[in-house]
């Protein structure tokens, strides 16, 4: 089973697309800030991570760039974000995102994605 | 008869036609002040009209035709606020 | 309610409050950038929250609150009082919000309009506070229409409902024809009435007449030649209106009109404010897809606006479009931002005159490189592998090879630049799996060794142009990849909205009903917390209760197993089980208790915003001192404390410390203290409240008491300064000379004494003139279960809480005194009155006394004094699970309620207060 790390301070939303990703087969567990993320990253495996932008302690940008910098992970990271801005999204590429979805993140839109970034056929 | 002259008042009646043009300009020259009632007016040809507006009449009262009402306000209630 | 609703109250609360202690934190420290970091990032992520439902009215304030924080931390917007006061005003809606939609689930239509003036309230505190003047100028509020055929047809002359009319026409596919007719000067001669061959112009919606030239003088007009015009609105075809003017045809033009041309907003430009708010909502439904909700918040705008103003013809307009089949996206959207505006629709912008339903807002695609635009024409190229994938699919693939094109092509050389590589290089690999495109994975998998080797992502650049060419061959051969956004921007689709979260979370959660809750949902990864449902510990506190009066069935049975059966062995080995489950349960019991423990901050937490409030209104400065908030006593205890505590905050403030002057005067700080601490002593949680305000005279309470007719002259000589303060707790004491708007309202402390004994607290009072006050309540940890010791009276057993009883004793009949007509005696150097517990009672039996002329007396507590009650026996003392008396019982002032034995009897719990 595909293993996706929510990593997103707001409990409602990590319960939102718990629950989308879940209903679809795959594990999920959770983090609340960049450092937790972190520290479960150095502990297991997952095969993606979903990342909040805005968060206490350590932001997404900074556990991207720890991950990605640090060789803690390189699997795909989708970042997501309220802003739709083209500067936003280049921001999180930069930082090491691989895709970018815009809150409220539509179920289908979601499960679309992160099946292709998991490489998993239809 | 399709225009009742009174003391201070002309009052349209039915079809107002081209002929009394000529009269109503008379009276109207020498009544500045006097107002027009429209009320039972079905319909007025336009030399009459072209009275009513060159001597910036009020209209006391408007046609009950609605038809007719609409597009006289459309130039006569213009006259008037100028 | 779903779980996830319930998920996002809970934690909309908590950020609620969180929001509200930030900005109090604020108005100390305005500079703290940490806290303005938080207070945004807290004001954001609720928004966020927010977002996932269907709470426009809460998200938009929200979101102009976000806007507001956004300015303040980035420095642009200063922080101040009024803001603070806004921001507070704008979360205190959202939680009235969060009430509405706990209780009813939804939220009540008339906030729609509070929400407007909310956000709108905040977005011009922003723009007035902006430190560089970005405010847009709206330079000429009047209407212009902006197409010149409006002005030359003066269709803006039409009244709405006929322009209406012709739109309607229009749409349903009527050509609208603008006639003009210009009689020739001389026509009067040749017989004809040009106006009334106007007015029968065929299928004429309206009409007008204008002056060719100005009228010259009366005296100098010719009445007889023409020179009027004559104008009209049909919807008749060209055929018709010919044949009509047949013999005019030359002094007649015709000229088709736009549909769109009719839609002009009309009114009064400058009676209301236009919500920035409601056009970027409306603009947003429009991206989503949603007219239909579009189409309700236009309604409920309407009908909160005064019909005369130009917004709401603007609006009436919007809701016609919003109606029309099929809705013209491009002039729905060019009509909401001429809402902003406030001037006449552009319509002169719109691609297409006739309705169109294809969406046309194309989101603006990222840079990608020239390579990636060119794949419509080169679908020769196929890929004699790939697999057929669906449309949405293709789609998603496309734009996450861009994406991953444009991460590849970032020159920030950023030092993690070869993880972002790899990262890249696994998207695509697995893209490639998900499509089963297996020929892809060993050109990928070369690409990436040569990049990561070079250093550079050259070599993945280079096949991810190559194969971008490819994919487009899945997608459909007319849709060109340019147009497809990149992920994250709006997606394509909007003519088939998606499922809302509201229809799709019950079919997510339906497999187990149990509410997810997330693994951590505390803050701190220190303390890992549940958040449980109050009901569900309420029934674990229900069910061990019943355990631990089951067992105290036990020593009944092993009693009766001796006795009545004679087996001695069987009464011990029971016996032993029993103080096995009785630890077991009580163990457990008070597992359960912990569970119900939360910490006083629960009901301090609100202080900081009450005091600032109250004290700010009645003009005074006080600093407000927190101590113990993290003391833990049962939940019950703790919102029993809050009104209470509440109550006497206020009355400190209001009362108790002084006005600025005042204090000054007294050589005292201009800014009063007010403390309120909490600890823990013994089972007690002891809180005080202590102010250093103008304290209270007991001279003046003494004298209040003895007019009132509380105590009389000989209670008023002898009572101590401290007795007398706290008179002010008696019934119908009211310190007060005027009843204020704040702690008055007509209940004196008398209803704080109630309500904390009611959790068998007691409350005291200390003061010192013109030095301060201090209230000290003490409360039990835990009320759920009450030791009570068994007493017997006139055959009957009762329950006494061992909380009043001081001790007991057996005293003989030769020490009782009677003093007047009560009946004393000295009780450790003390004289203590003695009641009868059955003459309490009303029961007529005399106190038994026993072989050794003895009575026994309990020395029961009652506040600060002590009282003896004479029964005829005391037994062991038991735990056991109050309950509230209810029905008539529950009129019953001796009982404070009943509790089920062992054996199953009922035993009544004596209310001392009730029966002395």
């Amino acid at each position: 089973m595909k293993r996706i790390l929510i990593v997103d301070d707001a409990a409602t939303v990590r319960m939102y697309h718990r629950n989308i990703l879940e209903s679809a087969g795959y594990s999920v567990d959770e983090a609340l800030n960049g450092i937790e993320a972190i520290e479960k990253a150095l502990q297991e495996s997952f095969d993606l991570y979903i990342v909040d932008v805005n968060m206490p302690k350590l932001d997404g940008y900074g556990f991207l760039r720890e991950l990605r910098g640090e060789n803690i992970s390189q699997v795909p990271a989708i970042m997501v974000s309220t802003e739709a801005e083209a500067n936003d999204q280049v921001a999180a590429f930069k930082a090491g995102a691989n895709g970018y979805l815009v809150k409220p993140v539509k179920p289908e839109q979601l499960l679309t994605h992160v099946r292709l970034l998991i490489g998993e056929t239809v | 008869m399709a225009i009742e002259y009174k003391k201070n008042q002309a009052v349209f009646v039915d079809v107002v036609s081209v002929d009394e043009a000529e009269t109503l300009l008379d009276w109207l020259q020498n009544k500045p002040n006097a107002k027009i009632d429209l009320g039972r007016c079905s319909h007025l040809h336009p030399s009459n009209l072209q009275v009513l507006l060159a001597a910036k009449v009020s209209i006391a009262v408007w046609p009950k035709d609605i038809n007719l009402r609409a597009w006289l306000e459309s130039i006569l209630t213009i006259t008037q606020a100028v | 309610m779903n779980p996830l609703l319930e998920q996002f109250l809970s934690e909309a609360r908590e950020f609620l409050q969180g929001i509200a202690e930030k900005l109090m934190q604020l108005e100390n420290t305005p500079d703290d950038s940490y806290l303005l970091v938080e207070l945004f990032r807290l004001v954001h992520t609720l928004k966020g929250n927010s977002g996932l439902f269907e709470f426009p009215e809460m998200t938009r304030v929200l979101h102009a609150g976000e806007d507001l924080m956004d300015a303040v931390r980035d420095g642009r917007v200063g922080f101040s009082q009024k803001l603070a006061d806004d921001l507070l005003d704008a979360m205190d809606f959202v939680s009235v919000l969060c009430d509405q939609i706990e209780q009813g689930g939804k939220i009540e239509a008339d906030m729609t309009v509070d929400s407007y003036r909310l956000a709108e309230s905040l977005r011009v505190l922003m723009a007035s506070q902006m430190t560089s003047a970005q405010t847009p100028v709206v330079d000429d509020a009047q209407p212009a229409s902006t197409k010149d055929t409006i002005n030359f047809l003066a269709l803006n002359q039409l009244p709405e409902t006929v322009r209406i009319d012709a739109y309607t026409r229009a749409m349903a596919g009527e050509t609208l024809y603008w006639v003009i007719y210009t009689p020739i000067e001389n026509c009067f001669f040749q017989g004809e009435d040009p106006f009334f061959t106007a007015r029968q112009t065929p299928e004429s919606l309206w009409g007008q007449i204008s002056a060719q030239e100005a009228w010259p003088p009366l005296a100098e007009l010719d009445a007889y030649r023409s020179a009027l015009r004559f104008e009209a609105l049909s919807a008749a075809s060209r055929e018709e209106l010919i044949e009509h003017y047949r013999y005019v045809e030359d002094q007649i033009q015709l000229i088709p009109v736009d549909p769109w041309s009719f839609v002009i907003p009309q009114g009064n430009p400058n009676g209301g404010p236009v919500y920035e708010d409601f056009v970027l909502d409306a603009l947003q439904y429009m991206d989503a897809g949603d007219l239909t909700a579009l189409r309700s918040v236009a309604e409920t705008m309407l009908q909160l606006s005064n019909p005369e103003l130009w917004l709401s013809s603007a609006l009436r307009w919007l809701i016609l479009l919003l109606d029309t089949v099929p809705p013209n996206h491009q002039a729905i959207t060019i009509l909401i931002e001429s809402l902003r505006s406030l001037k006449a629709p552009d319509w002169s912008l719109l691609t297409d005159t006739l309705p169109v339903v294809t969406a046309v807002a194309v989101a603006p695609t990222i840079e990608t490189g020239s390579e990636i635009k060119t794949p419509v024409e080169t679908s020769s190229v196929t890929r004699a592998d790939a697999k057929e994938i669906s449309e949405a699919d293709a789609l998603a693939l496309a734009s996450i090879f861009a994406t991953q094109l444009q991460i590849l092509q970032l020159d920030d050389n950023a030092s993690w630049q070869l993880g972002r590589i790899k990262a890249v290089a696994g998207v695509l690999l697995n893209c490639c799996k998900a499509i089963d495109d297996t020929h892809a994975i060993a050109a990928i998998e070369e690409a990436l060794a040569a990049s990561l080797a070079a250093e550079n992502s050259a070599p993945l650049i280079d096949w991810l142009t190559a194969r971008s060419l490819n994919v487009a061959v899945v997608k459909p051969v007319a849709e060109p990849i340019a147009e497809e956004p990149p992920i994250g921007l709006k997606t394509l689709d909007e003519a088939a909205p998606m499922p809302t979260v509201e229809e799709i979370t019950p079919e997510l959660v339906s497999a187990d009903d149990v509410p997810k809750f997330g693994r951590r949902p505390d803050e701190s990864t220190a303390a890992k917390s549940l958040k449980v449902d109050q009901a569900k510990i309420d029934r674990l506190m229900n069910l061990i209760g019943e355990i631990v009066v089951s067992k105290n069935a036990l020593p009944y049975l092993a009693q009766r197993a001796e006795e009545q059966f004679g087996v001695r062995e069987l009464s011990r080995e029971i016996k032993a089980q029993y103080a096995v489950i009785n630890r077991i349960a009580e163990e457990m019991q008070d597992a359960i208790m912990q569970v119900r423990m939360m910490p006083v901050s629960f009901v301090f937490q609100r202080f900081p915003r009450l005091v600032r409030d109250i004290s700010r209104k009645l003009g005074k400065e006080v600093h407000l001192v927190l101590e113990g908030e993290e003391t833990e006593a049962d939940k019950n205890i703790i919102e029993a404390l809050a009104d209470p505590l509440i109550h006497i905050v206020r009355n400190s403030l209001d009362h108790g410390l002084e006005l600025p002057d005042v204090r000054r005067a007294a050589g005292k700080p201009a800014s009063g203290t007010l403390t309120i601490k909490a600890n823990q002593e013994g089972d007690q949680v002891i809180i005080e409240i202590i102010d250093d305000g103008k304290g209270i005279d007991p001279e003046v309470i003494k004298r209040k008491a003895y007019e009132k007719n509380i105590i009389d002259e000989a209670t008023l000589e002898r009572m101590s300064d401290l007795e007398a303060v706290n008179l002010i707790f008696a019934a119908g004491f009211s310190t007060a000379e005027v009843v204020s708007d704040l702690s008055g309202r007509g209940v004196g402390m008398d209803v704080v004494r109630t309500a904390v004994e009611k959790v068998n607290g007691a409350i005291q009072l200390d003061s010192q003139v013109g030095k301060g006050t201090r209230i000290r309540i003490s409360l039990p940890l835990s009320m759920a279960v009450t030791k009570v010791m068994i007493i017997e009276s006139d055959d009957q057993v009762f329950g006494m809480p061992m909380d009043h009883v001081v001790e007991i004793v057996r005293i003989p009949v030769s020490e009782l005194t009677s003093i007047k007509q009560s009946l004393t005696t000295v009780f450790r150097g003390k004289i203590v009155a003695l009641k009868s517990l059955n003459s309490l009672l009303g029961l007529p039996a005399e106190p038994i006394v026993n072989s050794d002329g003895e009575v026994a007396v309990l020395i029961a507590r009652l506040g600060n004094e002590v009282v003896g009650l004479i029964v005829d026996d005391f037994h062991e003392t038991i735990d056991v699970i109050q309950k509230p008396l209810t029905g008539v019982l529950a009129g019953l002032g001796a009982y404070s309620g009943s509790a089920l034995m062992g054996d199953g009897s009922v035993l009544m719990i004596l209310n001392v207060r009730g029966i002395v």
